[in-house]
């Protein structure tokens, strides 16, 4: 106890100790177990794999859609949501032991919708209407024999009147 | 002989500086720190809140409905109040009082933001070094009332930047601690695949806009598959940088050595992923490099 007494920096690891290990272990089993803002455990980039993805917005003619343009949210924020719905389906099929990059397409186009969803009350209503409508793509990245390879799949779809 | 001495010369020269030396600011010192930490707090405090649902809540957003926050007319005197308590922070009102509402607005409102779904790291370090100064200041009233003298003999100005200082290393410590837990210690052999994250961040940032331009340096993904050591190497050099990041609030010339590396490594990850990380670089630059005291200090020396 002399030796935690003489430490100088108590505030640094008292820190370390609650955004490392506390919050984790307290909310453990939720989507995001280490985040309590303004304390985060920081998982970005803490893994890496052979695969990984990205999504973005089309119009229903499968243009591209500049949506920060649109909408003034960023296409980093609209993966998270998808990966968070992700996360919830995964967790509703967990009977199964599906990992998430095996999730059927139903349930990514559910994900997906509900990002598109909460992406429309943020565009502007009148560039909305010429498109007609969006649709969310999700692009896998994999890198096997043949190098570095992209896949392309429709993940939702919403339309406007 | 002349090897043992130079051997016990190292030593006493390492140890010299790794000790523990508490950092005293001077008034004139800790006015250009607290207005640097307003300075970067400032910025989190511009545009509105448009969030009226948190439909995946974080932190306190789990008991407390925050979207009153988004409401126009409370969000804007909010803003302007924790925009003056900051001018007030600067001026020397004790953090206790000057950081109350800048802190915990702004923890309200990106808790808001980061209970949409999505989890936003850009301000959150802001707010917990502002979080660790008000605790300092809370500290301080507590030690006051005690009659007792504050950690590591430290005034309540110094000690309010120290915690905040210890917040931001805190951050890099946690963030290489993840690494080693959430990979089971594979980080270094899996960093190859780093690869694949920058082709998402370009073609994330090309598609969020449609600009021409930001897909640059198409061929280093593949080449960083093709020679996974060079990626192993420089991520190698990360790891420890965060995990001793503690070290810089050892002492100054510590604070800038961690400083600098670390605006270093964030400028070349920028440079790879356009990932910016301003906020942390701001903070590192005011807290840990803190460049005019060292511009005062050699021109005293050199007088």
């Amino acid at each position: 106890m002399n030796w935690l007494r003489h430490q100088p920096l108590k505030f640094l690891w008292g820190l370390v100790l609650l955004t490392a290990f506390v919050i984790p272990w307290a909310q453990r089993g939720q989507a995001k177990s280490g985040e309590f803002y303004p304390f985060s455990n920081f998982p970005m980039y803490s893994t890496f794999s052979d695969s990984t993805y990205y999504v973005y917005v089309t119009d229903l003619k499968d243009e591209p859609v500049a949506v920060t343009f649109l909408t003034g949210k960023v296409l980093s924020n609209l993966k998270k949501q998808y990966d968070t719905e992700l996360k919830g389906e995964k967790r509703a099929l967990v009977a199964g032991g599906v990992k998430q990059e095996d999730l059927p397409m139903e349930a990514r186009r559910r994900a997906g919708e509900v990002v598109l969803r909460w992406l429309v009350p943020f565009a502007d209503e009148a560039s909305l209407k010429a498109l007609g409508g969006l649709r969310l793509k999700q692009v896998t990245i994999r890198y096997g024999a043949e190098g570095i390879v992209k896949e392309t799949l429709d993940v939702g779809e919403v339309r406007v009147p | 002989m002349s090897g043992a001495k130079g051997e016990g010369g190292w030593v006493a020269w390492f140890r010299r500086l790794m000790a523990f030396e508490p950092i005293r600011h001077t008034r004139w010192e800790l006015f250009v720190l607290r207005l640097g930490l307003a300075f970067v707090a400032w910025e989190t405090f511009g545009g509105s809140s448009d969030f009226t649902e948190q439909p995946h809540p974080n932190g306190i957003a789990h008991w407390v409905d925050l979207t009153f926050l988004s409401d126009d007319a409370t969000d804007g005197w909010l803003r302007w109040v924790a925009r003056v308590s900051l001018v007030a922070f600067v001026v020397g009102v004790p953090g206790v009082v000057s950081l109350l509402v800048p802190t915990f607005l702004g923890i309200g409102l990106f808790t808001l933001k980061n209970s949409q779904g999505a989890i936003g790291h850009s301000f959150q370090v802001v707010h917990l070094c502002l979080l660790a100064a008000w605790l300092a200041g809370v500290w301080a009233v507590v030690f006051g009332c005690r009659k007792r003298g504050l950690p590591n003999g430290l005034e309540r100005g110094s000690l309010e930047i120290d915690w905040a200082r210890q917040a931001l290393a805190a951050g890099y410590v946690v963030s290489a601690i993840t690494k080693v837990i959430e990979s089971n210690g594979m980080w270094f052999r899996d960093s190859q695949y780093f690869a694949l994250h920058l082709i998402k961040n370009q073609d994330m940032k090309y598609f969020g806009k449609l600009e021409a331009g930001v897909q640059q340096l198409e061929w280093l993904p593949e080449w960083m598959m093709q020679h996974p050591l060079a990626c192993q190497v420089f991520f190698g050099l990360a790891l420890p940088l965060e995990l001793f990041a503690f070290l810089g609030c050892r002492n100054r010339v510590m604070g800038l050595v961690f400083g600098v590396s670390l605006i270093a490594f964030h400028l070349s990850v920028k440079q790879l992923t356009q990932l910016d990380f301003v906020y942390n670089m701001q903070l590192l630059m005011v807290l840990m490099v803190n460049p005019l005291w060292w511009v005062v200090a050699i021109g005293k020396k050199v007088r």
